[in-house]
């Protein structure tokens, strides 16, 4: 009897700690967004004289103030509308691109990937500048689709890595099949491949879905009108020349983060499988 | 990667297809990202300080960036992040996902769901965020360490240069240990369970099965993963720039910020376009480098 | 294969560089004009409803109205303007700070600045230098009234070879000491400490007690030059070697006068005057800790008197007492000084050249830094350029009223982001943040400050 009893506690002390630090972990990736909460609750001098207190009241004051007082809903249209669209097209784009990367060795193929790979490289803050001046110049700055153009050309190059190296762990033979029962090029691709990269199609799209959604550089310099801003800038109008009011910020950013945590939530189970089974396989 | 006759030999509507399926995306590719390089070389070569005035002046901005000590002390803060999160972010995410694989393990799927949520969050946000939680008066770190009577060890976390770095690494690190734990369980799925039940009725542990036959196995999405790290701390920014602004002094400067600094407070676009491409050399330099290193052993090993 | 592939990429890379480099414009769709010609043609452009459009660019969020009192008279005015002219059609961008000047940077870059902006003094030499702002001196000749209405020296900053750029929008004060002065008193001083000496023993005094003396929130990098060294460094070198830097004639950050207000500077962070946590808050954390009485004084600008008699506890509010540094021996004559002046300019782009458009800009601009501003930023305790507002003195704070009679006898001296140039004040700023902290000495910054300037005089 002692013996098995004595295996158990020597090794139920490390798995015991093993799950401590992974619910510890777990707990700190959740813990901004209770605080974040419990912050947006407080009043101004409420949150200047303690930032970790708990809220003397449940006070939605600055959530109905950004609800009817500024336009935050509009900018949140603004970003779902670019998120939606430059997601789509980035999934279709480096889906196609990644394929024939992937299956053809063709002179130049090596060149054009690594060409795709030079865009991981850049930061962004270096070609803000280049950029609008040349948008600018092409009369695409300030429309509703100007965002689009960065927003999938910048998500092109981990797309393309991510669904090139999928493609390749995929077996060739059904594709061979549909050739010789006479399928064309493309329909190959719609009808037999593209139902195959379920998952990795799915990783794409979340992973730029969300870089997407908090993009801010772009977003700042090459729109100007109003009626074209995104959420990110819209959170910077929440501060003043001189002053920030922290909780009513807080507010904003709990209130644009909402929809996309529902989002994340709701479907969290789904997401992370597809995102497993669809990761890099190397 | 053979290259067979057969393949050379391609139908013309192959061809074609291969090209129509290139087109778009290397069209707005190009147009979006590679022409703006172009155009920052272009600027680069000049004195501009953004109006109608420019003066040639060469090659000079790469010779005053060459000796120019404060840049390279920022790539050296770079280098210092990179390596914090190739070890911290990779590591930890490794030891995590081989935990979440081990039968001992409750609440598996709320861990997986809730270890990739920070990843969803914008680095602002991020940054914001553990700024308040390293606080010298009322952050949750030194709040946790008064409560308990550790005193002493509470300190004003983002005012140290000596440890700046590691400081600021931390939000890096937690940030996306989900991301790369997505990466490697992937992987892991992909192993043949077979293998581990053989080395289970061996005896093997569970720290020698993550070890001497996981590790292994997954190795080249390890190295994909490395390479994504290296990429995305090259170009750091927004975490930096929230916590810190590059302080106390300049000691966590880094290099995106530099230039962003040049450009936007010092109005020096010349020299900020020769800074954006002197980034864009030296981390393809490093990338490059590090592949080759690693790959090097690979491919010995495998003959 | 390869051949058409490369020939594709390079025709790709060719079209593109073309249309990014503005030679041939017409190559990648688009407007096929000159940019000049472009510019202009933008400026007679109306909407599609026919009316004509006015662009502004500002930093002040609409946000704030009711709470700070220039934000309120700014929006005011220009929703008065608005509803007096329905022929024009305003966009207004509003941000913050930050962001502002990333925008303004970006759009003077690629000459599309907006009609109407907000111009800080240290960037005029730049802006006019670039062409990205107008000269508006024959309209303000041409009406006294409005040119005369502000107080003595309140173009200075917007001034550039004798020619005007800019009107000023506040008047600031950035280097006020706000006191608790029942915490000082605590320690046996009924009144702020007048020298230099007095101060250090106070210190000392609070550090027995375990209050932080000064509390500063210099994350941001500028609190410690604007709300400090600005003051400091006069009371050692007097305003002539100031105007000798910026005039670049002679002076230098080297000189023994400017080391010394370094060195006095990082003496009283020596001695412990500031918190542990001095590069890591930002000014408005700074704020609730000295709410908080965990510190004694804040240095701050005269923007801190809204928000003391708004957010502040009644008993701190109620405590809080103004004062200027105490006075420096071996300094310069006068020592009764506080850096501040006026900023902040309201601007025209340089691009409105379209006569009927220009009328109107400059109506607008004379609205937005009208009368009628003034005096509302006034009753809400913010100090404005104009010589004379009028409001309900019983209601402002009771700061702002402090304020006004300290002001009677202090000389208001340059505050030196307002004036010197943008890469100076950065390196002067990064500096301070090691200096203070004791990771770099005073005459190894002086050094480092020179060697921008001298780029600069190169230039």
């Amino acid at each position: 009897m002692k013996k098995p009893k004595k295996v158990v506690t020597w090794k139920s002390i490390p798995r015991f700690f093993a799950n401590l630090i992974m619910i510890l972990f777990s707990v700190s990736c959740v813990f901004p967004i209770i605080w974040l909460f419990g912050s947006s609750l407080k009043t101004e001098s409420e949150f200047m004289q303690s930032s970790m207190a708990l809220p003397a009241a449940f006070n939605l004051k600055n959530y109905i103030s950004i609800f009817t007082e500024t336009k935050m809903l509009l900018y949140m249209l603004n970003s779902f509308r670019n998120t939606v669209i430059s997601v789509a097209i980035i999934v279709v784009v480096s889906f196609l691109a990644a394929y024939v990367l992937s299956r053809y060795r063709f002179r130049g193929r090596n060149a054009i990937y690594n060409y795709f790979m030079l865009g991981m490289l850049i930061p962004i803050h270096a070609l803000l500048v280049p950029m609008y001046v040349q948008f600018k110049q092409a009369g695409l700055a300030n429309h509703w689709y100007t965002l689009l153009f960065p927003y999938i050309a910048f998500g092109l190059p981990i797309s393309i890595m991510l669904i090139e190296s999928y493609v390749a762990s995929i077996p060739k033979e059904l594709e061979e099949a549909a050739a010789i029962d006479g399928c064309g090029f493309f329909k190959t691709i719609f009808k037999v491949v593209f139902p195959l990269t379920g998952p990795i199609l799915a990783t794409v799209a979340i992973i730029q879905f969300f870089a997407v959604w908090n993009e801010f550089s772009f977003a700042l310099i090459l729109v100007s009108k109003e009626i074209l801003r995104t959420v990110p800038v819209g959170l910077t109008m929440f501060k003043g020349a001189y002053t920030v009011d922290y909780p009513r910020m807080m507010a904003g950013i709990l209130f644009t983060m909402f929809p996309v945590m529902l989002l994340y939530f709701a479907f969290s189970k789904r997401i992370i499988e597809s995102m497993v089974a669809g990761a890099v396989k190397g | 990667m053979k290259k067979s006759k057969k393949q050379y030999a391609m139908k013309s509507d192959i061809k074609w297809g291969i090209i129509i399926c290139l087109l778009p995306a290397l069209l707005i590719y190009t147009y979006v990202v590679v022409v703006p390089i172009f155009k920052a070389f272009y600027l680069s070569l000049y004195n501009w300080s953004g109006g109608a005035k420019m003066s040639f002046v060469g090659l000079k901005n790469y010779s005053i960036l060459l000796k120019d000590t404060a840049f390279w002390d920022s790539f050296a803060n770079n280098i210092w992040i990179t390596i914090l999160c190739v070890i911290g972010q990779i590591g930890i995410a490794f030891i995590f996902s081989a935990l979440l694989s081990a039968r001992f393990m409750k609440l598996k799927s709320i861990h997986r769901v809730v270890a990739y949520f920070p990843s969803t969050i914008s680095a602002v946000v991020v940054g914001f965020v553990w700024m308040f939680i390293f606080n010298y008066d009322y952050g949750l770190i030194n709040s946790l360490l008064r409560a308990v009577g550790l005193d002493k060890l509470a300190s004003a976390w983002l005012d140290n240069p000596a440890t700046i770095i590691l400081i600021v690494s931390i939000p890096l690190i937690w940030q996306y240990i989900g991301y790369y734990m997505v990466i490697i369980m992937a992987a892991m799925t992909s192993i043949d369970t077979s293998i581990y039940e053989v080395a289970e009725i061996d005896g093997a542990s569970g720290i020698q099965r993550a070890l001497k036959i996981t590790l292994p196995l997954i190795k080249s999405s390890l190295l994909v993963a490395t390479m994504l790290c290296i990429a995305g701390n090259m170009k750091i920014f927004d975490h930096i720039y929230v916590m810190t602004n590059g302080g106390p002094g300049t000691s966590s400067m880094v290099m995106a910020l530099d230039v962003y600094k040049t450009t936007f407070i010092k109005n020096r676009f010349g020299y900020a376009s020769a800074m954006s491409i002197a980034i864009l050399i030296l981390s393809l330099l490093l990338v490059g480098g590090v592949r080759l290193l690693v790959m090097r052993p690979w491919k010995k090993e495998e003959n | 294969m390869k051949k058409q592939i490369v020939a594709l990429m390079l025709s790709v890379v060719m079209v593109g560089s073309f249309a990014g480099c503005g030679n041939n414009q017409s190559v990648v769709g688009g407007e096929s004009e000159e940019p000049s010609s472009a510019a202009s043609a933008s400026e007679t452009e109306k909407t599609e409803s026919g009316k004509t459009e006015i662009s502004l660019l500002v930093d002040v969020s609409r946000d704030v109205v009711g709470e700070s009192g220039y934000g309120t008279g700014f929006y005011t005015a220009l929703d008065d303007w608005q509803k007096a002219h329905p022929d024009v059609e305003i966009n207004i961008e509003e941000m913050d700070q930050t962001s502002y000047q990333t925008k303004i940077t970006a759009l003077g870059s690629s000459d599309d600045m907006p009609d109407l902006f907000m111009l800080k003094g240290s960037w005029t030499k730049n802006f006019v230098d670039n062409g990205w702002v107008q000269d508006i001196t024959e309209d303000l000749d041409a009406d006294t009234q409005w040119r005369d209405a502000y107080i003595e020296g309140a173009f200075e900053y917007a001034t550039q070879d004798g020619k005007i750029y800019g009107v000023p929008r506040e008047s600031l004060s950035t280097g006020l000491i706000f006191y608790n002065a029942d915490m000082w008193s605590e320690i046996g001083y009924d009144e702020f400490p007048t020298t230099w000496d007095e101060l250090l023993d106070a210190v000392q005094k609070f550090n027995e007690k375990g209050i932080t003396a000064f509390v500063m929130g210099n994350k941001p990098n500028w609190p410690a030059e604007s709300c400090w060294l600005s003051t400091l460094g006069d009371r050692f070198t007097g305003p002539d070697w100031t105007s000798s830097i910026l005039k670049g004639d002679g002076a230098k950050f080297t000189d023994d006068t400017f080391v010394a207000a370094l060195t006095a500077f990082k003496e009283l962070a020596d001695a412990g005057a500031f918190n542990a946590d001095i590069n890591s808050i930002d000014d408005q954390e700074q704020q609730s800790v000295y709410f908080n009485k965990k510190a004694a004084a804040v240095a701050n600008g005269t923007w801190f008197i809204p928000t003391v008699d708004t957010t502040a506890p009644e008993d701190v509010k109620n405590a809080t007492k103004l004062a200027v540094l105490p006075s420096v021996t071996g300094g310069s004559e006068n020592q009764n000084t506080v850096s501040g002046g006026c900023v902040w300019f309201t601007s025209i782009s340089n691009k409105v050249q379209d006569v009927a458009k220009r009328e109107l800009c400059i109506d607008l601009l004379k609205a937005v830094t009208g009368k009628q501003v003034g005096d509302i930023t006034a009753s809400y305790g913010g100090v404005t350029p104009w010589a004379n507002p009028e409001y309900d003195t019983t209601k402002v704070p009771e700061l702002y009223n402090e304020y006004l009679k300290l002001m009677e006898t202090t000389v208001n001296v340059p505050v030196y982001d307002a004036c010197m140039d943008s890469g100076v004040i950065e390196t002067m700023n990064q500096g301070l943040q090691s200096l203070l902290i004791g990771e770099k000495t005073p005459e190894a910054l002086a050094e480092e400050i020179q060697l921008e300037q001298d780029q600069v005089v190169m230039e």
